[in-house]
C-alpha cells in the first residue's frame, strides 16, 4: 500500500524533529523550574539556537517540496514522465481517471465510460488513479485515509488528486473534511479495490465480517 | 459586582442554553441558486449529457450491504404494518367501484371484516382476489359468509355467489373461475390457475373482466406490489420533477391494476435519487437514517434509480399489482427530512404522513 | 518594595494597593462607568459568562461524540453549538479577556494611571454584547470560519443576524485594538525604556485595526450574498463570486486572529515574569524584536489555512510555506526568553507556591507543546495528509487558545484578583484548578491529536465504527470534563474568596526566597 504523497520516510523524520525539539523545550522548561543548578545563556547561545531553527526551516521545506513536486509532477501535462513502469503524459499517465462530482451530499464519481456511480469508485489493487473533482455546490472536502491524501475542493474550479490503489483488496473510506451542511457528517463513500474476496475494512454493528 | 456577573451569567446562561438546543429550529438548506455543473459542463470537467448511465459495477460487488439489524427492524416494521391493516376498518373499504381492485393477502395476515353493521366486500365485476401467500392468509367475510382461505399451497376459492367457501386446504388448489371473476393466484408454489399459455393477465379491467389464462403461465407479481419495467404499454403518464426539497406531485392516487410511465426529472440544483419503498421498509431504516454510515450501507427499496445530476431524467413503466401505498422518495442524507417524500397510494389506502 | 522588586525591568511594577472594587462598584457603575479598572472587570467577568456558555456548548457535543451513534443531538443542534463554541470562545472569550487584562494593567505599567480612549473601549464592549445577542438569536449553524457559500444557504430564519454579528466583532475589534494602540505609545520612553507590555499593545493594536477590515468586509459580502443585494454576487460561485476571494480575504484575518489574543498574553507573561522573581528578563531586545516580527508575518500567511485547495504546487503556496514556518521564530524567541529568565536565578518559594506562578509556567509548556504541530502544519505535504480538517488541527488550536492563551490570561487574572477585591483567593481550590486543567486540557489535547493522526474528521455529529476513534474520543470527553469542573471550582473560588478570602496584604505577591518554615530568624529578602 503507498500513501499517495509518497511520504512515509519524510513525513517520519519531520515528526521525529518535531517531537525532539518539543520534548527538548519541555526538558528546558521543567528544568529551569526544578533544577538546583542555574544557568544564564548567552546571546550568542540564542543566536546559535535561532540558526539551528532556520536550518529547520530550511530543510522543512526542502522535504516537503521534495515530496509535493513528486506528487505534482504526475498532474502536469507537459515533458514530464512519470517514473515507474508507467508512461505518457497527462491523463494518460494514470490507469483510472474519474471525474467526481462531489455534492450535498455525497460523491458521484463518473467512469471513462461516462456511468455515474454513487458513492463507490472501483479500481483494482495497484493502480494509478486520477480524481478530477468538482463542486455542484459548496466547498467539500476530499480524504482518503488508506492513500493518505486530502484535498479541498473549491467551487470555482476542478481539483486534481491522483492515488495509488491500495494492494489489498477490499473497500476503503473516502470522506468529505469541510463542513458543507447538515448532510457532511453522511458524506462517505468507498473505494473498493478488487480482489478475489471483498473483505471489508469497515466494521460496524451488524455486519460479522 | 461579581454577584451581578454570577446572576447575569445563570439567568443569560440559562437562556442560550434553551435556545441553543431544544430552541433550534427544524433542518433545513438552502440549494444553490444555480447548479454548478452546468459551467463545468461548458468547460469540459463534466460529460455533456446530464442523464447518465448508473455504473453497475457497485450493484454486481455488493459494494454496499445491507446491515444484519435491518433484518430485525424490517420483521417488526412488518408486522406491526400487518397488526396495522388487519385491524384496519374494512366496513369503509369498497373494492367495488374500482374496477380492477386487488388484494394481496400478505403472510400471516388476518383481514377481519366482521363489523358490527354489516361489513360488505363487494366483490363486484372485474375485482380479483389475490390469495398469493405461502403460508396461511385467513379471510374472513361476514354479513353472513365466512370464508376460511388458510392454505399453505394453492388457495383455492369459489367465486360463487353468495356462498360459504371454506378453503383449508393444505395443497392442491382447486378453482373454479366463475364468470366474470379474476383471480390472481401467483404463489410460489402450486398454484393453479387456469391460464392461456403465454398471455398475460391484465389486472386493469373494465367491467366483466374475463381471464383465461393457459396452463403453466405464469404471472409476475412486482415486488411488493409494484410491477416495474423499463419500458412497456401504460394508461397513464405522470412527469415527476425533483427540486429542492419536494416533488411536483406529492401525493399519486392510482387504481389497482394501472400501467403508469414515470419520467422523473430532475429540476434542482443538486444531483438526487429516486426510490419507491413500502412503508414496512422505510421503518426498517429509520433507526439508522442519520447515522454517519447512512451512505455506505445498501437500504432496500422496491425501485431504484441512485443518482440523478441536474437536468437529468430517466422513465419507467410501474404497474400497481395490489391495494397499498407506497412511498417515493431521495434518500441522500437529509433529503426525505427536509421534504423530498410523496405517497402514491391506491384508493382509501393512503396513509397520513 | 524591596530593591530586587524594583529592579524587575522597563515599565513601572504592576502594583496598586489592594482594594474592594468589586464590591464598592454599583450596577450603575457596571454599566456605565468610565474608570479603567471598573471597564476592564466588566469585561474580564463578561469574557467569563461567556467561557462558561461556550464551555456548556462544549460538554454538550463532547457528550454526544463519546461513542458513535446519535444519541440526543441532530445534525442542526450540533453545528449551531459548534458554531457559537468557536464564536463565543474566540470572539467572547479570548480577545475580550486578554484585552481587558491589558486595558487594567496598561495604565500602570505605562505609568499614566489613565486608560486613553476609554470611551472607546466601552463602545467597543458594548458593541460586542449586541453581537452575542445576535448571534444567541440568529443561532448559526455554519461554524465559526462561515466559508461561502455554505454560510448563506443553511436556511436559518435569522440568518443574517449571523453575519451582522460577524461585522460588530469586527468594529468592536477594530475599537479595541485602536484603545490598545493609543496606550501602547502613551507615556514618554526612550526607546529602550518602553515596557514590554508597551511593544505588545502597541503592535498588536496595529495588528487588530488592520486585520479587522478582511473580516469586516467579509462579513459585509457575506451579508449582501445572502440577501442578495448585488446582481454579482461576492463570494456566491453560482452568480458570478468567487469562493477564492472569500478564502483569502476571511483568512486574512483569521490568521492574524489567533496572534490577536497570543501577543496580549505573551505581555501579561513578560510583565508578571519579572515581578514574581524578582528580577529582570533575560533580555528586553528579543521580546521587542519577536513583538515587532510577529506582527508583521502575521497577515501574509493567511493561506496556509487552505492550502489544500489548491493543486500542491507553485511559488506562491511555497512561499507562504516557508513564511508560516518563519514566524515560528518570534515565538521561539519568547520561549528562550522565558526559559533562559527562569533558569537564570534562583526561583523564590513564593513563586512557586504563587497560583499565577503555576499557571504561567504550564502556559509555556502547553506553548511549546502546541508550536511542535504548528511546524507540522506549515509544511505542504503532512498539512495534505493527515492534519488538514481532521482533529489534529484542533489539537492544535486548543493546545495555543486554551493551553496558552486562556491559561495564561487566567494568571494574569489571579494575579490581579487582590489588587480589585482586597482579599486573596483561596489557595487550595487555585491548586484544584490548577491540577485538573493541566490534566484535563493534556488529555484533551493529546486526545484530538491521536484522533486526527487517524483521520478522525472535524465538524460531525457521529462518527463510523473505525479502530481508535471512539477510543480518542473517550479521552478527549474525558479531558473535556475535567476542564470544566475546574473551571467551575474557579468561579466558586473567584465568588466565595471575595467575601470571605483573608485580606490582602498591602504587597499580595511579596518575594520570599524561601518558604517561612525554612527561613531562619531573619526572614530573608
Amino acid at each position: 500500500m503507498e500513501n499517495a504523497l509518497g511520504i512515509w520516510g519524510p513525513q517520519a523524520i519531520m515528526m521525529a524533529i518535531t517531537a525532539s525539539f518539543t520534548v527538548l523545550g519541555l526538558i528546558m522548561l521543567f528544568a529551569a523550574i526544578l533544577m538546583k543548578r542555574r544557568w544564564k545563556p548567552s546571546y550568542a547561545f540564542e543566536f546559535g539556537f535561532i540558526a539551528v531553527m532556520l536550518g529547520l526551516v530550511w530543510y522543512a521545506d526542502k522535504l516537503s517540496v521534495g515530496t509535493y513536486s513528486a506528487y505534482q509532477q504526475n498532474l502536469e501535462e507537459g515533458t514530464k514522465r512519470v517514473s515507474g513502469n508507467y508512461d505518457g503524459v497527462g491523463e494518460q499517465a494514470f490507469d483510472r481517471v474519474f471525474t467526481v462530482i462531489a455534492f450535498q451530499w455525497g460523491f458521484g464519481f463518473i467512469n471513462e465510460e461516462e456511468e455515474v456511480s454513487r458513492n463507490a469508485v472501483i479500481v483494482e489493487p495497484g493502480q494509478k488513479v486520477l480524481f478530477k473533482i468538482v463542486s455542484n455546490d459548496v466547498i467539500h472536502g476530499f480524504n482518503i485515509p488508506v492513500a493518505q491524501i486530502t484535498a479541498e475542493i473549491d467551487p470555482d474550479a476542478q481539483r486534481e488528486v491522483w492515488i495509488t490503489a491500495p494492494d489489498e483488496p477490499g473497500k476503503y473510506l473516502i470522506q468529505c473534511v469541510n463542513y458543507c451542511g447538515v448532510g457532511h457528517a453522511q458524506m462517505k463513500a468507498w473505494l473498493v479495490v478488487e480482489g478475489n474476496e471483498t473483505t471489508a475494512s469497515l466494521e460496524t454493528e451488524g455486519e460479522q465480517t | 459586582m461579581i454577584r451581578f456577573f454570577v446572576l447575569t451569567g445563570l439567568i443569560g446562561g440559562l437562556a442560550v442554553a434553551y435556545l441553543t438546543t431544544a430552541g433550534v429550529g427544524p433542518i433545513t438548506q438552502l440549494p444553490p441558486p444555480k447548479s454548478l455543473l452546468t459551467d463545468f459542463r461548458e468547460k469540459g470537467y463534466v460529460p455533456e449529457s446530464a442523464s447518465l448511465e448508473e455504473d453497475e459495477a457497485a450493484e454486481e460487488l455488493h459494494v454496499f450491504e445491507v446491515p444484519d439489524e435491518d433484518a430485525i427492524y424490517l420483521a417488526e416494521a412488518e408486522a406491526a404494518f400487518e397488526a396495522m391493516m388487519g385491524s384496519m376498518d374494512m366496513s369503509s373499504m369498497d373494492m367495488g367501484t374500482a374496477d380492477g381492485a386487488t388484494m394481496d393477502m400478505a403472510d400471516g395476515s388476518t383481514m377481519d371484516m366482521s363489523t358490527t353493521e354489516g361489513a360488505t366486500m363487494d366483490m363486484a365485476d372485474g375485482s380479483t382476489m389475490d390469495m398469493s401467500t405461502t403460508e396461511g392468509a385467513t379471510m374472513d367475510m361476514t354479513d353472513g359468509s365466512t370464508m376460511d382461505m388458510s392454505t399453505t399451497e394453492g388457495a383455492t376459492m369459489d367465486m360463487a355467489e353468495g356462498s360459504t367457501m371454506d378453503m383449508s386446504t393444505t395443497e392442491g388448489a382447486t378453482m373454479d373461475m366463475a364468470e366474470g371473476s379474476t383471480m390472481d393466484m401467483s404463489t410460489t408454489e402450486g398454484a393453479t390457475m387456469d391460464m392461456a399459455e403465454g398471455s398475460t393477465m391484465d389486472m386493469s379491467t373494465t367491467d366483466g373482466a374475463a381471464m383465461d389464462m393457459g396452463e403453466g403461465s405464469t404471472m409476475e407479481m412486482g415486488e411488493g406490489g409494484l410491477l416495474v419495467t423499463e419500458d412497456g404499454d401504460f394508461d397513464r403518464e405522470i412527469v415527476l420533477i425533483m427540486t429542492e426539497w419536494e416533488f411536483s406531485d406529492m401525493q399519486i392516487d392510482v387504481k389497482m391494476g394501472e400501467r403508469i410511465k414515470f419520467t422523473v426529472k430532475n429540476g434542482g440544483q443538486i444531483p438526487h435519487e429516486f426510490m419507491f419503498m413500502s412503508p414496512p421498509l422505510m421503518q426498517a431504516v429509520n433507526y439508522r437514517t442519520t447515522r454517519a454510515d447512512w451512505s455506505l450501507f445498501e437500504h432496500e427499496a422496491l425501485f431504484e434509480k441512485p443518482l440523478v445530476l441536474p437536468d437529468g431524467e430517466f422513465s419507467f413503466v410501474l404497474q400497481v399489482q395490489q391495494p397499498g401505498s407506497w412511498m417515493f422518495m431521495c434518500m441522500l442524507p437529509y433529503h426525505m427530512q427536509m421534504g423530498m417524500m410523496g405517497q402514491m397510494a391506491t384508493e382509501g389506502m393512503a396513509m397520513d404522513m | 518594595m524591596s530593591d530586587a522588586i524594583k529592579n524587575h525591568g522597563p515599565g513601572m511594577l504592576a502594583h496598586w494597593t489592594p482594594e474592594n472594587i468589586v464590591g464598592e462598584t454599583s450596577i450603575g457603575d457596571i454599566l456605565f462607568s468610565n474608570d479603567y479598572r471598573k471597564i476592564a472587570l466588566k469585561g474580564i467577568f463578561t469574557a467569563f459568562i461567556m467561557l462558561a456558555l461556550g464551555g456548556f456548548f462544549a460538554l454538550a457535543f463532547r457528550s454526544e461524540l463519546t461513542v458513535p451513534g446519535v444519541q440526543f443531538l441532530g445534525a442542526k443542534v450540533y453545528m449551531t453549538l459548534m458554531t457559537l463554541h468557536g464564536m463565543v470562545m474566540v470572539f467572547g472569550f479570548l480577545i475580550p479577556l486578554v484585552v481587558s487584562i491589558l486595558y487594567f494593567m496598561l495604565p500602570k505599567v505605562m505609568g499614566t494611571e489613565k486608560l486613553y480612549w476609554s470611551g472607546l473601549a466601552q463602545l467597543s464592549y458594548w458593541t460586542l454584547i449586541v453581537a452575542a445577542v445576535l448571534l444567541v438569536i440568529g443561532r448559526p449553524d455554519f461554524t465559526w470560519t462561515a466559508y461561502a457559500p455554505m454560510s448563506f444557504r443553511t436556511g436559518n430564519p435569522y440568518l443574517w443576524m449571523g453575519h451582522v454579528a460577524i461585522i460588530l466583532v469586527a468594529i468592536s475589534e477594530f475599537l479595541a485594538g485602536a484603545v490598545l494602540f493609543r496606550n501602547g505609545i502613551s507615556g514618554n520612553f526612550k526607546w529602550g525604556e518602553l515596557p514590554l507590555m508597551g511593544w505588545a499593545a502597541t503592535t498588536v493594536g496595529l495588528l487588530f485595526m488592520i486585520s479587522v477590515l478582511p473580516l469586516g468586509f467579509a462579513g459585509y459580502g457575506l451579508l449582501s450574498d445572502g440577501l442578495h443585494w448585488a446582481q454579482t454576487a461576492f463570494f456566491d460561485p453560482s452568480r458570478g463570486g468567487s469562493i477564492e476571494r472569500f478564502l483569502y480575504i476571511f483568512w486574512s484575518y483569521g490568521h492574524p486572529a489567533v496572534y490577536l489574543p497570543f501577543v496580549p498574553a505573551i505581555a501579561v507573561i513578560y510583565t508578571i515574569m519579572p515581578r514574581l522573581l524578582g528580577h529582570k528578563m533575560w533580555s528586553y531586545w528579543s521580546g521587542v524584536v519577536a513583538f515587532i516580527l510577529l506582527a508583521l508575518g502575521a497577515m501574509p500567511i493567511g493561506p496556509h489555512h487552505f492550502q489544500p485547495v489548491h493543486t500542491i504546487s507553485g511559488g506562491y503556496e511555497r512561499f507562504v510555506q516557508i513564511l508560516t514556518m518563519l514566524v515560528f521564530i518570534p515565538s521561539v524567541l519568547h520561549v528562550f526568553n522565558w526559559i533562559s529568565t527562569l533558569f537564570m536565578a534562583p526561583i523564590p518559594a513564593s513563586a512557586r507556591r504563587a497560583i499565577p506562578f503555576k499557571f504561567m509556567v504550564m502556559s509555556i509548556a502547553f506553548i511549546i507543546y502546541g508550536g511542535a504541530t504548528a511546524f507540522l502544519n506549515a509544511q505542504i505535504a503532512p498539512d495534505s495528509d493527515f492534519i488538514h480538517n481532521t482533529y489534529w488541527i484542533p489539537a492544535h488550536f486548543h493546545a495555543m487558545f486554551v493551553g496558552f492563551t486562556a491559561q495564561m490570561a487566567i494568571a494574569g487574572f489571579y494575579y490581579l484578583y487582590p489588587y480589585f477585591t482586597g482579599r486573596m483567593f483561596n489557595q487550595a481550590m487555585g491548586n484544584w484548578h490548577f491540577w485538573l486543567w493541566q490534566i484535563g486540557l493534556f488529555l484533551k489535547i493529546t486526545g484530538m491529536g491521536v484522533a486526527g493522526y487517524i483521520y478522525f474528521p472535524r465538524w460531525v455529529y457521529d462518527y463510523l465504527d473505525m479502530p481508535g476513534w471512539m477510543e480518542a474520543q473517550i479521552v478527549i470527553t474525558i479531558g473535556g470534563y475535567m476542564v470544566g469542573a475546574g473551571f467551575l471550582i474557579f468561579i466558586f473560588n473567584v465568588a466565595w474568596s471575595a467575601r470571605w478570602g483573608k485580606t490582602a496584604a498591602a504587597d499580595p505577591w511579596p518575594l520570599e526566597m524561601d518558604d517561612p518554615a525554612a527561613q531562619t530568624a531573619q526572614p530573608a529578602e
